[in-house]
C-alpha cells in the first residue's frame, strides 16, 4: 500500500467509523508518515499541534462563538421577529418572509448556522403553527435559511478560509460573502412566499401587527451589531480580531444594560459554553495541521489532484465535480471540517485553473450551506425539526424544493463571480484576477 | 450544547478563564491602541497561548459527552450487538493519537527546555507554554476513556437501546 492510499483511505475510514473529524485526521496524518517518512517525523504531533492553533487571526474564532451565543442568550431573536414582523405586516406568507429576513441578520452577528437555526426556532415555530404553516415547513424553512450564516460575515469558516488559503484578504471575503448570502436568502424567500401564498397560510386578518415605531426601538440594539462589525472592519477602524473583541463587548452591555437578560453567573456559563465550542472547533484545525503536513509532505494532495485532473481538462466539468463532493461532504459534516479537510486536496486545482480563491471559497460556502441542510444528515435540520417535536423524514418535501432553489442561487454565483467579487472590489480590498 | 450541568468542570473552568483572558487582553489592545496609539504587541504571544489552552482544555471537556464533530450516520445503521466494538475502536483511534500528542508533547516541551529557549516576544521560556499541551492531551485521553466506560455502561444497562450518553 502507498503512503497515499494510507493516508486518505485511514482518514475515510476512521471517518466513517464514527471516529471524530480531528481524530481521523490525526490518524491519516500518522500513519502517513509512518508508511511514507520516517517515523522520527512523528515529532510534528508534537510542534505541529501547537503551532497550527497558536496563530493570532484564529482568536477571532471564539470572540465571535462568544458574540453569537450572547446576543442568543439575551433574547435578540424576539426582539428581530418582532420588528420584522411589523415591517411586512399581516400577509399570506409574511412570517415566512420574517423568517428569512431574521435569520440573515442573526447571521450577521454571529458565525454558525445551528445555533441561529436554533434560536429562531424557538420563537418563531409556535407561532407559525398558530398562523397555520404546517411543522414541517417551517422547519424546513428555518433550517435552510439559517445555513446562510456560513455566507454572511463573520463567518467563522469564512475566517478559517483565509487562513488556510494563502493570500486571501479576510475582510474582502467577508465582502464577498454579502451579496450571495443576499442571493442565497432571495433564492428562499421566493418559494417560501408563493407556497404560502398558494396554501393560504397564514390569515392576514387574523394576525396582528406590532407598532413599528416600538418594535424598531427593541431591535436597534440587535440591528447595529452587524453594522458595528462590518462599518468597523471597512473603515479600517478594527482588524478581525479587534472587531470580534469588539462585538463581545458590544453584546455584554446590550445584554446587561438594555435587554437585562446578563448577569455575571450566565456571562461565566456563556463563555465556558463558547470555551467548549471553541475547543471542539480549534481541536480540528489542530490536527488538520498534520493531516496536511503529511499530505503536502509526501505529494499525496498533488498526486490526488493530478488524478482528478486526468479525469477531463475541462475547468467547469471540473469545478461541478468538487462541487458536487462538497455538497455530499456538507449532507456529513460541518462547514469548518469540510474546509479543512478539502482544502489542501483542492487548492492544487484551484491554482492550476487559475480559480479566483475569493470566488472559490464562496462558492465552497454556499455549497456547504445547501448540505448543511439536506438530509439525511442535516445539521440544521436536526436542531429545529428536534424543537417542532417531528421527524427529520416529514420535511423531505419541502426541503427538496428549498434545496433545488439554492442550488439555482448557487449555480448564478458560478456564472457570474462578479456577485461575489464585485463588492470587495468597490471596497477596495484586494481581489485579484477574475 | 446540553442543559445538564457540566461534567468536565475543571477543564471547563480552565478553557472558560483562558477565554475570559483572551477578551480582557484583546479589548485592552483596542483600548490601549486608541487612546496612547502605542503598540500593545508583547501580549499577542500570551493570547497565542491562551488559544492553545481553550482549544485542549475545551476539547477535553467536549470528549467527556463525546460531543466531537464526527459522522453518525453508520454508528446508527450498525445492529445494536456490534456497537460496543465500534465504540471500543473510536476510543482506540482517539488513544492513539491523542498518546502520541502526549508523548511528543512531553518531547517538545523538555527539547525546550534542556535548550532553554526564550520566547520571542516576552523573554519567558518557552516550555512553561508548551508542556500545557501533553497535559491537556493527556486530559482528553482520560476524558475520552469516561465516555468509553459511559457510553459501554449505558449500552449494557438498556440493552443496547442508547447511542451517545
Amino acid at each position: 500500500m502507498t503512503p497515499d492510499i494510507l493516508i486518505i483511505a485511514g482518514f475515510l475510514l476512521a471517518l466513517l467509523a464514527g471516529v471524530p473529524v480531528a481524530i481521523a485526521l490525526g490518524l491519516g496524518g500518522m500513519l502517513g508518515i509512518l508508511a511514507g517518512l520516517s517515523p522520527d517525523m512523528l515529532a510534528t504531533l508534537g510542534t505541529n499541534t501547537y503551532n497550527s492553533v497558536a496563530k493570532y487571526p484564529l482568536i477571532a474564532i471564539p470572540l465571535f462563538i462568544l458574540t453569537g451565543l450572547i446576543f442568543e442568550y439575551s433574547g435578540v431573536a424576539a426582539s428581530l421577529v418582532r420588528f420584522a414582523q411589523a415591517l411586512i405586516g399581516p400577509r399570506h406568507g409574511g412570517l415566512a418572509v420574517v423568517v428569512v429576513l431574521v435569520c440573515l441578520i442573526m447571521g450577521g452577528m454571529s458565525g454558525s448556522g445551528p445555533a441561529d437555526a436554533a434560536a429562531v426556532a424557538m420563537v418563531m415555530l409556535p407561532s407559525m403553527k398558530r398562523a397555520g404553516y404546517p411543522q414541517p415547513f417551517s422547519a424546513a424553512l428555518i433550517a435552510a435559511s439559517s445555513s446562510t450564516a456560513i455566507l454572511i460575515p463573520p463567518s467563522i469558516a469564512l475566517i478559517l478560509y483565509s487562513i488556510v488559503v494563502p493570500g486571501v484578504d479576510l475582510r474582502a471575503l467577508f465582502a464577498a460573502g454579502i451579496i450571495p448570502g443576499i442571493l442565497a436568502g432571495l433564492s428562499l424567500l421566493l418559494p417560501a412566499w408563493l407556497l404560502a401564498r398558494r396554501y393560504g397560510w397564514e390569515n392576514p386578518q387574523t394576525t396582528e401587527r406590532p407598532p413599528l415605531g416600538e418594535s424598531f426601538r427593541q431591535a436597534l440594539p440587535a440591528l447595529f451589531a452587524p453594522i458595528l462589525i462590518l462599518g468597523g472592519l471597512r473603515s479600517g477602524l478594527f482588524t478581525p480580531t479587534e472587531a470580534a473583541v469588539v462585538a463581545v463587548t458590544y453584546g455584554v452591555l446590550v445584554g446587561t444594560l438594555i435587554y437585562r437578560k446578563l448577569n455575571l453567573k450566565v456571562l461565566w456559563r456563556l463563555i465556558g459554553d463558547a470555551a467548549i465550542t471553541s475547543g471542539i472547533v480549534m481541536f480540528i484545525i489542530a490536527l488538520a495541521g498534520i493531516f496536511a503536513w503529511a499530505g503536502t509532505t509526501l505529494g499525496t494532495f498533488n498526486h490526488l489532484a493530478e488524478s482528478i485532473l486526468s479525469l477531463s481538462s475541462n475547468g467547469w466539468v471540473l469545478l461541478g465535480l468538487v462541487m458536487l463532493l462538497v455538497l455530499i461532504a456538507g449532507m456529513l459534516l460541518d462547514a469548518i471540517s469540510i474546509y479543512l479537510i478539502l482544502i489542501p486536496i483542492v487548492l492544487p486545482l484551484m491554482q492550476h485553473f487559475g480559480w479566483n480563491p475569493i470566488w472559490f471559497g464562496i462558492l465552497l460556502a454556499m455549497n456547504i450551506a445547501i448540505g448543511q441542510f439536506t438530509p439525511p444528515v442535516a445539521v440544521n435540520l436536526m436542531v429545529t425539526t428536534r424543537i417542532a417535536n417531528i421527524r427529520l423524514e416529514q420535511t423531505l418535501g419541502w426541503t427538496l424544493i428549498f434545496v433545488a432553489s439554492m442550488a439555482l442561487a448557487l449555480l448564478l454565483v458560478m456564472l457570474i463571480p462578479g456577485l461575489a467579487l464585485w463588492l470587495p472590489e468597490q471596497l477596495g480590498y484586494v481581489v485579484g484576477a477574475w | 450544547m446540553s442543559s445538564r450541568p457540566p461534567k468536565a468542570r475543571p477543564e471547563r473552568t480552565l478553557a472558560a478563564l483562558a477565554l475570559s483572558i483572551i477578551c480582557l487582553i484583546s479589548l485592552g489592545n483596542v483600548v490601549v491602541r486608541y487612546v496612547t496609539d502605542a503598540s500593545f504587541a508583547f501580549t499577542e504571544e500570551f493570547s497565542v497561548f491562551l488559544l492553545v489552552i481553550v482549544t485542549f482544555a475545551g476539547a477535553a471537556a467536549a470528549a467527556r459527552d463525546n460531543q466531537h464533530i464526527r459522522i453518525e450516520l453508520i454508528e446508527h445503521l450498525l445492529p445494536r450487538p456490534l456497537l460496543p466494538l465500534f465504540y471500543l475502536l473510536q476510543w482506540g483511534a482517539g488513544v492513539v493519537v491523542m498518546g502520541a500528542t502526549v508523548w511528543y508533547g512531553y518531547h517538545f516541551a523538555l527539547e525546550e527546555f534542556q535548550w532553554e529557549s526564550l520566547s520571542p516576544g516576552l523573554g519567558l521560556p518557552t516550555w512553561i507554554y508548551v508542556s500545557w499541551l501533553p497535559i491537556l492531551a493527556l486530559a482528553v485521553v482520560l476524558r475520552m476513556t469516561q465516555n468509553l466506560v459511559d457510553r459501554l455502561r449505558g449500552h449494557l444497562a438498556t440493552g443496547g437501546d442508547c447511542h451517545d450518553a
